[in-house]
């Protein structure tokens, strides 16, 4: 039955993690008063390259074409470990805790990154560098969080740290929980690469996340895309069934809430993706070197979760 | 009762980190008067509960005073001195005063827990937020050289002194408070008073470095 | 009863008449005021005294009222001659006035008024009133002047404040009346009185935080300077005695003590490498807070001879300034080395800023030096003679920086032609510096009335 549900899982992220991206620029075109292109672009997108033949630069070598595969792997792998339709870990939670995945996400940007540095392009280093900086100090902060909610919860563990939250009303309503909320919002724009962090132009002052897989062709960059897209859908997963609106998750192995919680899930993450399309079409790309004054505010966001808990003595 | 206090004091903390991150001036100004203006919400919660009539009066007073009134003042002839509207010759830059601040407000922490944290009432700790308070207003005043930035950091101060003394001594005669809130303008008048005759009396360039290089002010 | 509030009154009413757009009006209604202020001073004097719920008035209430009197009235009187002198002021005459009634009346408000709260409100209205004072002379530096004088004096008045609200938590009431029974005991009241140190040290000159002081009295009018070295500071002292005398931990004193020596020490180091008149004056006035708080920081003999410094500087100092003030008027300049041969060229002012220097740096027979001989004989008594000879070493220090620079003003061997000051140009000082010189005649007298509030 778990393994059941982990396949069911899988197949449920990867194939609606485009969807959720293609929504996303939809509403912002609508947003603007333009048409937009078709929700199911990056599906049609994914097909036509993976028609295509793949170019490798001549001086790269096999991690080069390993590479997409990889990262594309452990993104697999994360969805089978994250509480994504369930709150009770499937076959294969107990291998990673929330560190756990944290690292595995860490791991799949190192690849990306030296990947880059390995096609020998100049936007790719430069992507390579400025993602580098970013995640150096960004990472921490994840892991701050993390154990913050240890404190919240008493585990590592996401599925208990859901459980607490949707039982224990103190919790949820406690100054603790809305700062790591909050400092989870801003880390998940810089990991996704929302603005004010980076914009979706090729220009050379956005070149972040755009610029590393410049010297991708073919089903290797079909496969850098689709695994941006599973990246994006699993942590907006994670943040709205662990953080912020942990309920109607099924706690125990029922079919039929299992079903409705599907559904359930999709309108959230619908939810989500309208709150990021609004902030995308309000705020204004950061300079570079401001970028770090945000990531010095989630420090201190995530931190004051800490002193909050302190100040209250333990009481919400 | 009690969670008010945690909500009020962690934004007016927030807000207080989010005057280090701003640069522009007319920016800074308007986040004291958000702050102000939420600690005009707690007076007025707090007259709610206790059912007083004298804490929703100096709701009103800091509400309109420092809210209000003195956001004006500042920001009203800010356009006169485009050079001042914001800080030009940072000591040290944004993410570095954020970590600073933050900083700050864990070692006041600890130094009210160590110093008046036993002889407060039954706030107990939540006292400790608007006394991480004043050392986030002396910050700004050490750590910037636009007069107007100081300005408002010795605002931040007195906001966050009005606030320990209701919060950690609430016996305190409030009409103490209420002095203190149409004292600081007074000071704010004279200080914008003298700030606009400072801008008119010295010539165009590098005004404070000159001004302050004089020599009659040596030795 | 209502007595005690005549003086606040007077400076009350002159401040509003000030207004009046006659011609000579608003001079002669201070002057007026300013007098009937004195004569209910010494009306004062010989009333008891009073603990009610908004007045506390006790010894030392009565000598400082005296004192800011006496002062209120030199300055008005002198400030007719100044302010001719002035070219391009900042505001109009009308304003000058209206602005130094509203100090006078903040400071003789603040020596009256029984909540230490009140005292508080009051000594940050004087920092309202007086920081355009200060910019009366509307050039660039003496607006950089204000400008420091505001926020440093500001920031110090908010750690005061925080003292005040301590006090409160530690002893449940602000009445200086309440006070007088019950002292306070205890970490939060040594606190209290510590942050009061510190934040009322700031208007009172204390190192570290004295470095407005010499800024503002080297630019403000000469009259301005005279108030605020001769009460300004004076009552910043008044309130940390109040405080000191409600809290019975030794630990501030001997804060107190120790900050009083260091403001002392640097003032007279610095005092030697001065090179401008008034801020020299600036630099004395800074070393003689320090001894008054180092008296006063001693409590019992020491205590009244710093209340006998206090009330001889005020008068010697204030004299000094408008002397000052006078120079500047002929000779354009406040360096010292420019200004020479003054007692040719303006005898009366060159011989009374001899005796009024004498005066100030604390030389026999003036009041300074009986002040300044008791509080050298407590610190002797209390921590022997190291520390006796060390304040002694830097009042001596002082002594000779200050007279030396003196005597070459005054006694320097330059022709010129003589343009002295009219009358009340000269006698005012000289009024203010016999004045000093008398003050001797009343040291027992002071003492018997300040005794109460050092409690002894």
């Amino acid at each position: 039955m778990l393994l059941l549900l982990s396949l069911v899982q899988l197949v449920y992220v990867v194939l609606l993690a485009p969807f959720f991206a293609g929504l996303l620029s939809t509403v912002e075109e609508k947003l603007e008063s333009k048409s937009g292109p078709n929700i199911l672009q990056r599906y049609f997108d994914l097909v036509k390259l993976f028609r295509k033949e793949s170019v490798v630069p001549s001086i790269a070598s096999p991690f080069f074409r390993i590479a997409p595969y990889a990262t594309f792997t452990l993104y697999l792998f994360l969805t089978l470990v994250l509480p994504i339709i369930t709150a009770f870990p499937l076959t294969f939670g107990p291998v990673v805790d929330f560190v756990g995945g944290g690292l595995i996400f860490g791991a799949a940007a190192t690849v990306k990154k030296i990947a880059a540095v390995d096609s020998r392009s100049n936007y790719a280093h430069l992507g390579a560098s400025r993602a580098a900086s970013i995640s150096s100090l960004s990472e921490p902060i994840m892991v701050l969080i993390f154990i913050m909610l240890g404190v919240l919860s008493g585990t590592n563990n996401p599925y208990i740290i859901n459980n607490t939250l949707q039982t224990s009303s103190a919790w949820y309503s406690s100054l603790l929980h809305w700062f790591v909320v909050g400092a989870f919002f801003m880390v998940l724009l810089v990991e996704t690469g929302q603005l004010p962090i980076e914009s979706h132009t090729q220009s050379e002052f956005g070149m972040i996340d755009q610029g590393m897989p410049i010297e991708y062709s073919g089903p290797e960059l079909a496969f850098f895309h689709w695994g941006g897209y599973v990246k994006q859908f699993l942590l907006m997963s994670v943040f709205l069934n662990v953080f912020s609106v942990p309920f109607w998750v099924p706690m125990k192995p029922a079919l039929v809430p299992l079903l409705e919680y599907l559904a359930i899930h999709f309108i959230k993450m619908t939810g989500l993706t309208i709150i990021f399309a609004l902030l995308n079409e309000t705020v204004s790309k950061y300079r570079l070197y401001k970028i770090f004054d945000f990531i010095a505010m989630t420090f201190a966001f995530a931190l004051l979760a800490g002193l909050a808990f302190f100040v209250t003595g333990g009481d919400l | 009762m009690l969670p008010a206090y945690g909500v009020t004091g962690f934004i007016i903390i927030v807000l207080g980190l989010f005057l280090q991150w701003q640069v522009y001036v007319s920016r800074i100004v308007f986040t004291f008067a958000a702050s102000s203006i939420v600690i005009a919400v707690w007076f007025v919660y707090q007259g709610v509960v206790t059912d007083s009539f004298l804490p929703i009066v100096l709701a009103v007073l800091t509400a309109g005073v420092r809210g209000v009134l003195i956001p004006i003042l500042i920001v009203r002839n800010l356009h006169v001195t485009p050079w001042r509207a914001r800080e030009n010759n940072p000591v040290m830059g944004t993410a570095s005063s954020i970590l600073l601040a933050l900083a700050l407000v864990i070692f006041s922490l600890w130094l009210f827990g160590w110093s008046i944290g036993r002889y407060v009432g039954a706030t107990g700790m939540y006292a400790a937020l608007p006394f991480a308070m004043l050392f986030q207003g002396a910050f700004l005043i050490i750590s910037r050289r636009n007069a107007f930035i100081q300005m408002v950091g010795y605002l931040v101060i007195e906001n966050a002194a009005l606030l320990l003394g209701a919060w950690g001594f609430p016996q305190l005669p409030l009409v103490i408070e209420a002095a203190v809130v149409l004292d600081l303008l007074g000071i704010v008048v004279v200080a914008r008073i003298i700030m606009r005759m400072r801008e008119e009396s010295i010539s165009m360039d590098d005004r404070t470095a000159k001004a302050a290089s004089a020599e009659e002010l040596r030795g | 009863m209502w007595v005690y509030g005549l003086p606040i009154f007077c400076a009350a009413a002159a401040a509003l008449l000030s207004l009046v757009p006659l011609v000579t009006f608003d001079e002669f209604v201070s002057v007026t005021a300013a007098t009937v202020a004195v004569m209910s001073s010494v009306l004062i004097m010989f009333m008891p005294n009073v603990a009610s719920a908004e007045i506390f008035v006790d010894g030392l209430s009565k000598v400082m009222l005296l004192t800011i009197s006496v002062v209120y009235l030199t300055t008005t009187a002198f400030s007719i001659t100044y302010l001719k002198y002035v070219e391009n002021p900042l505001f109009k005459k009308r304003i000058y006035y209206l602005l130094l009634n509203l100090f006078v009346l903040s400071m003789l408000f603040s020596v009256t008024v029984a909540n230490f709260g009140l005292i508080w409100f009051a000594v940050e209205a004087t920092t309202v009133t007086s920081a355009l004072l200060v910019a009366l002379d509307n050039n660039q530096v003496a607006i950089e002047a204000s400008w420091r004088y505001v926020i440093i004096v500001s920031t110090g008045l908010v750690i005061s404040l925080l003292a005040n609200i301590l006090l409160f938590a530690a002893s449940g009431t602000l009445n200086a009346g309440t006070f007088q029974q019950v002292t306070v005991s205890g970490h939060l009241a040594a606190l209290a009185a510590a942050l009061a140190i510190v934040g009322y040290g700031t208007k009172a000159g204390l190192f570290p935080l004295y470095t407005w002081l010499p800024d503002v009295h080297g630019t403000a009018p000469s009259p301005v300077s005279a108030l605020f070295s001769a009460v300004l500071l004076p009552v910043a002292v008044f309130a940390i005695v109040r405080f000191l005398g409600v809290v019975s931990d030794p630990g501030p004193r001997l804060l107190l003590f120790v900050l009083g020596i260091l403001t002392l020490g640097t003032a007279a180091l610095i005092l030697t490498v001065q090179r401008d008149l008034k801020r020299m004056f600036a630099y004395s006035t800074i070393e003689n807070m320090g001894t008054i708080l180092i008296g006063v920081s001693l409590g019992g003999a020491g205590a009244i001879g710093a209340v006998v410094l206090l009330v001889a500087h005020a008068f010697a100092k204030s004299a000094v300034f408008y002397l000052s003030g006078n120079i500047l008027s002929r000779y354009r300049t406040m360096r010292i080395s420019s200004l020479r041969g003054v007692r040719r060229t303006m005898p009366v002012t060159g011989m009374t800023l001899f005796f009024a220097a004498l005066g100030v740096t604390g030389a026999p027979p003036f009041g300074a030096f009986v002040g300044e001989f008791m509080i050298l004989s407590a610190i002797y008594a209390r921590y022997g003679l190291a520390a006796a000879g060390l304040v002694g070493f830097f009042i001596a220090v002082s002594f000779v920086a200050v007279n030396a620079r003196v005597t070459s003003i005054v006694f320097s061997p330059v022709r010129g032609e003589r343009q002295e000051r009219g009358i009340v140009g000269v006698t005012v000082p000289l009024v203010s510096t016999m004045l000093s010189l008398g003050v001797i005649a009343f040291v027992p007298s002071i003492g018997r009335l300040v005794a109460g509030a050092f409690g002894l």
